[in-house]
């Protein structure tokens, strides 16, 4: 009997070639997209997890609350060790101090790199495990190093590279001491390179004792059995022991390693801080994939139960000769469920293909073959078996109640329940999509905006150069500057701490406001020279910007930006000037103030930001450079760079793509909306595509009769379409409600956004009005255009 | 072995009920071949569908083998068409999708049989109707009177007491009719087959041992 099941559910899926083409491909898409949606979301869940010790780590941070509201920050260095010693609960404690050097093993092979200044016990907190080297010993001098198998066959193209050396910066020497496992990439924290604590802290510096120098990530291991709530509550006795230096008042906080990807707080402003999930996509996937899924299932249900007209007969012959409604629905579960099997190992193949694709674009390794996903395999199978039969039970246990006389009569009507119920399949399914498609449009046009937003600075035809600190550069800004400048192709030259688009510090500040008290704020500080406001085109709006002419611009002068002026409580910019500030113990007079700049991506809202002439913190050099014959200009800087500064590898950018750098995260997640919206159109197209050429076949004969009574092409054409139409339609109207509000809540997320058009909807509406007809019009024209003679014969 | 007795069919339409069949009785003993005839619209269809359990009448009372059938269960009606009941109609219905093998060996599938009885049982009906070479063409692939002699091994694959047929020669040009009413005729005398016919043809009527006439829903005596 069961062979018989599927002998009949081959028949039907040859004889019925595009109804099983569209449920196939909807469906091996749709799988393919719900496996995927899966692995990312499991992907992202999976931080840290495979730390063996994840539910007894805890990252320890410091809240420091100042007037201005709570600034998170890492923590000190001295915490680790007096945690360790004050609590016996704690069974271990790592610090991680993040940083990026240019990594060289000769004058030609270098990079830039993230790299981890690391306590031994990182090795026995997290589970990294060695290859090679001892970890209770790898760290016991300056400039040891462990490399991850990635960096050592890199480098040295064998993982057998113990004392063997690289080159940081070009200048300092540092020696491979062990060579461990790759840390996986879901970790909140990666780098290939872990430099010993004692590279960073050297002896003679207070970095051990300061309780305010913030910058370590620490991680606490808990003795097993140990409360981590209870924990947490001690903490604040400790920091009580312990006042910062400008005596604000401050809270240790303690996250559980398990949620820092997709909770933990950002904190810290270091190069390379550690990765942050976003918890919204999650959801957003997930909700999209079951869409995108559900489309895939309507087309099935609709065209099953379309088709069950034409299988009106052969149902009514069955019952006849003496099938019971039983066996009839087993006969359409089994089609279903062989659809979806189907459809299941087209997916399997597809996902194969396509998972370079999706790691390109998710910029994750989140897959790595099905082979090695048996867990994901054997659910994903379940999927398709459960997708099958829910799919196959509505048209199985409609078309088994069918009463054989009438069908066999041909008299079969369609029921009206059933008509509705399509209808509204394809709403739903055209509302999905609708939304799905203004979304993208909403999505890229904020993507476009924050790349092509004036953002108060020239970011153009800016070239720089991170030089890391180096004092053959810093410490003579000006010659090297002239120098450079005196290249054919530069113009101009700056040197700062930071740029746009940039990391940098944040010092707590104090200023004069409009009250006449020293108020203090978190500011974002730069460190700049003269040139720099010219250089990047920013606008003075009270005051003056800095000058050589005064010699109190040199450390006693500040420039602030409009966010501050507001701060302080001033209502005109003018009224700042020549207040009093003082900043890391410095003191001096405000003497001018710019108009605002994003100098953060416009996630973020624009804080206030200090400026003073300081050299000592210059990491960038910024030269203006002529847009004609930038080659010959790129190579003449190369040639005078390795004069200035023998064996620093001259690493440079360009200021605007600095900037966009950070929207790589919003990028793709552009990207992946634009896959999912494309394939949910092209599914709801695919069910739209067999349901006219369903319609078209049962309306053959009055299309016929039309004709002989001298119906045009175009009215034919507009009779089949027009009812199809009318459902977009409605999708729109539908959708346009719930797309405006979920866009809204997305561009929240952006402290600078567009606003919501109604242009959008518009756009997008035409273009699903568009598709649809597009859709259509394959089979209505065949319709229209058929010789009425033969169609009305076959009646 | 079948009695109708007082039995009513009507459908409303609007207040007005219009009958179809009004105040029909009558018995079928075993083994007899009987031919329903009548104007269109007379109710033939309607009392042969009935009959055959497709249908249900809105009033009196129907045994079937000395039982009411009049209300059934769907299962216990399944039950009869699986084992006592076959049927023939005159647009043949065969599944377009299966093989004339297959075709045959559906009502078998159904009722159980396993695999070995459905092969001699279809084995044994291609031999007797000479359709062997034609096995394992599909239904398109044949000419009507083949199609009709399918139809007609499909419903006595199951050995039915009975079988109803529905105009079986009503698309069948005069020689393919001659041969499947011979066939019906042997089956009726050979197998002691029932057979209930609603036929236009007086000639195709000759095949059987009685004519019930209806007109206008009644029959006339």
């Amino acid at each position: 009997m069961i062979k018989h099941y599927f002998k009949t559910t081959f028949r039907y899926l040859r004889a019925y070639k595009l109804f099983s083409a569209i449920n196939l491909v909807g469906l091996a898409v749709a799988f393919s997209v719900v496996y995927y949606a899966v692995l990312f979301v499991h992907f992202e869940l999976s931080y840290d997890q495979f730390n063996t010790n994840a539910d007894r780590i805890l990252r320890l941070s410091t809240n420091v609350e100042t007037p201005a509201g709570i600034t998170h920050e890492t923590s000190a260095g001295a915490v680790a060790g007096a945690v360790q010693s004050t609590f016996p609960e704690v069974e271990n404690t790592t610090r991680i101090f993040l940083d990026y050097y240019i990594v060289q093993k000769d004058q030609d092979a270098y990079g830039e790199e993230t790299l981890a200044y690391a306590d031994p016990s990182v090795f026995s907190v997290f589970s990294f495990p060695l290859i090679s080297g001892n970890a209770a010993t790898v760290f016991n001098n300056p400039y040891a190093m462990v490399l991850s198998e990635t960096a050592a066959k890199k480098y040295f193209g064998t993982t057998d590279c113990i004392n063997k050396t690289l080159t940081l910066d070009g200048k300092i020497t540092a020696t491979v001491t062990g060579v461990m496992k790759d840390i996986p990439q879901n970790s909140h924290f990666r780098t290939d390179i872990f430099l010993s604590m004692s590279s960073l802290i050297k002896e003679g510096t207070n970095w051990m004792t300061n309780w305010s120098r913030f910058g370590f990530s620490t991680y606490v291991l808990l003795k097993e059995n140990v409360s981590a709530a209870g924990f947490t509550a001690k903490l604040a006795g400790l920091a009580k022991e312990h006042p910062l230096k400008n005596n604000l008042q401050y809270s240790l906080v303690a996250e559980p390693l398990n949620s820092l990807y997709l909770h933990g707080q950002a904190r810290g402003n270091k190069a390379g801080a550690t990765a942050s999930g976003n918890y919204t996509n999650i959801y957003v996937f997930s909700i999209v994939a079951i869409f995108v899924l559900f489309i895939a299932c309507f087309n099935f249900i609709n065209l099953t139960t379309a088709l069950s007209l034409k299988r009106a007969k052969e149902i009514g012959v069955r019952k006849v000769t003496g099938a019971t409604r039983q066996q009839l629905t087993y006969q359409f579960l089994t089609d279903a469920l062989t659809v979806s099997l189907i459809a299941f190992a087209i997916a399997v193949i597809l996902c194969a293909a396509l998972q370079p694709f999706v790691n390109n674009i998710t910029g994750k390794v989140i897959a790595t073959g099905m082979a090695g996903n048996i867990k994901f395999a054997g659910l994903f199978l379940m999927l398709a078996i459960v997708t099958g039969l829910l799919s196959g039970l509505y048209p199985a246990l409609v078309l088994a109640r069918f009463k054989p006389v009438s069908n066999l009569k041909g008299k079969f009507v369609n029921n009206v329940k059933g008509l509705i119920l399509r209808k509204g399949l394809v709403i739903t399914q055209f509302t999905i999509s609708i939304v799905l498609i203004i979304a993208t449009i909403v999505v890229y046009s904020q993507l476009n905006f924050m790349q092509n937003e004036n953002l108060g600075f020239k970011k153009e035809h800016n070239l720089v150069i991170d030089f890391h600190y180096d004092e053959r550069i810093g410490e003579h800004g000006e010659s090297v500057m002239a120098e450079l400048a005196s290249i054919p192709g530069i113009h101009s030259a700056s040197i700062s701490s930071s740029i746009p688009g940039r990391s940098n510090t944040k010092y707590p500040t104090t200023i004069e406001g409009a009250n006449k008290e020293p108020q203090e704020l978190q500011a974002d500080a730069y460190f700049v020279d003269y040139n720099f406001l010219k250089q990047y085109g920013l606008e003075v709006v009270a005051g003056r910007g800095f000058s050589k002419d005064f010699a109190e611009d040199m450390r006693d002068a500040m420039v602030i930006n409009e966010s501050a002026v507001k701060r302080l409580g001033f209502n005109n910019a003018a009224d700042a000037i020549g207040k009093p500030f003082s900043q890391r113990g410095g003191n001096g007079l405000i003497i001018g103030v710019i108009k605002d700049f994003h100098f953060h991506s416009l996630h973020e809202a624009i804080m206030p930001l200090t400026m003073q002439v300081s050299p000592g913190f210059f990491t960038f050099l910024t030269l203006g450079i002529a847009s004609e014959n930038m080659a010959s200009t790129v190579s003449a800087l190369q040639k005078k760079w390795s004069a200035i500064a023998p064996g620093l590898p001259l690493v440079y950018n360009f200021a605007d793509d600095t900037f966009n750098a950070q929207y790589k995260a919003d990028n793709q997640f552009g990207k992946l909306f634009v896959c999912f919206a494309v394939l949910s159109v092209f599914i709801s197209c695919l069910g739209l595509l067999g349901l006219t050429s369903f319609s078209t076949v049962q309306r053959t004969k009055e299309i016929g009769i039309r004709k002989v009574l001298g119906a045009s092409v175009a009215s034919i054409i507009a009779l089949i379409t027009k009812e199809f139409i009318l459902m977009v339609f409605i999708a729109l109207i539908i959708a346009t409600p719930i797309a405006a509000i979920s866009m809204k809540y997305w561009l929240n997320d952006f402290a600078y956004h567009i606003p919501v058009k109604a242009q959008y909807f518009l756009m997008a509406g035409m273009l699903a009005i568009l598709v649809a007809l597009l859709t259509l019009s394959v089979q209505s024209v065949k319709a229209a255009i058929a010789n009425p003679v033969k169609t009305l014969k076959t009646e | 072995m079948i009695q109708l007795k007082k039995i009513y069919k009507y459908y409303n339409t609007g207040s007005k009920k219009a009958y179809v069949l009004s105040d029909v009785s009558l018995d079928i003993a075993e083994g007899e071949f009987v031919s329903i005839m009548g104007p269109s619209g007379s109710g033939k269809s309607t009392l042969l569908h009935i009959l055959g359990l497709l249908e249900e009448a809105n009033e009196g009372e129907y045994l079937f083998l000395g039982e009411n059938v009049s209300k059934l269960t769907e299962k216990k009606r399944t039950e009869l068409h699986r084992n006592q009941i076959g049927f023939v109609f005159q647009a043949y219905h065969l599944i377009d999708e299966l093989t004339v093998y297959e075709n045959i060996e559906t009502p078998l599938l159904y009722k159980g049989l396993n695999s070995s009885e459905r092969k001699s049982r279809v084995a044994e009906l291609l031999d007797k109707f000479n359709i062997v070479g034609r096995k394992d063409l599909f239904p398109s692939q044949l000419s009507g009177g083949q199609q009709q002699l399918v139809g007609i091994a499909r419903a006595i694959a199951g050995n039915p007491k009975v079988i109803f047929a529905d105009e079986p020669t009503g698309n069948l040009h005069s020689d393919q009719a001659t041969e499947i009413m011979e066939l019906f005729k042997k089956l009726n005398e050979q197998e002691k087959v029932t057979i209930v016919q609603v036929t236009h043809s007086e000639h195709n009527a000759t095949y059987g041992n009685r004519v019930i006439r209806l007109k206008d829903g009644l029959i006339q005596r």
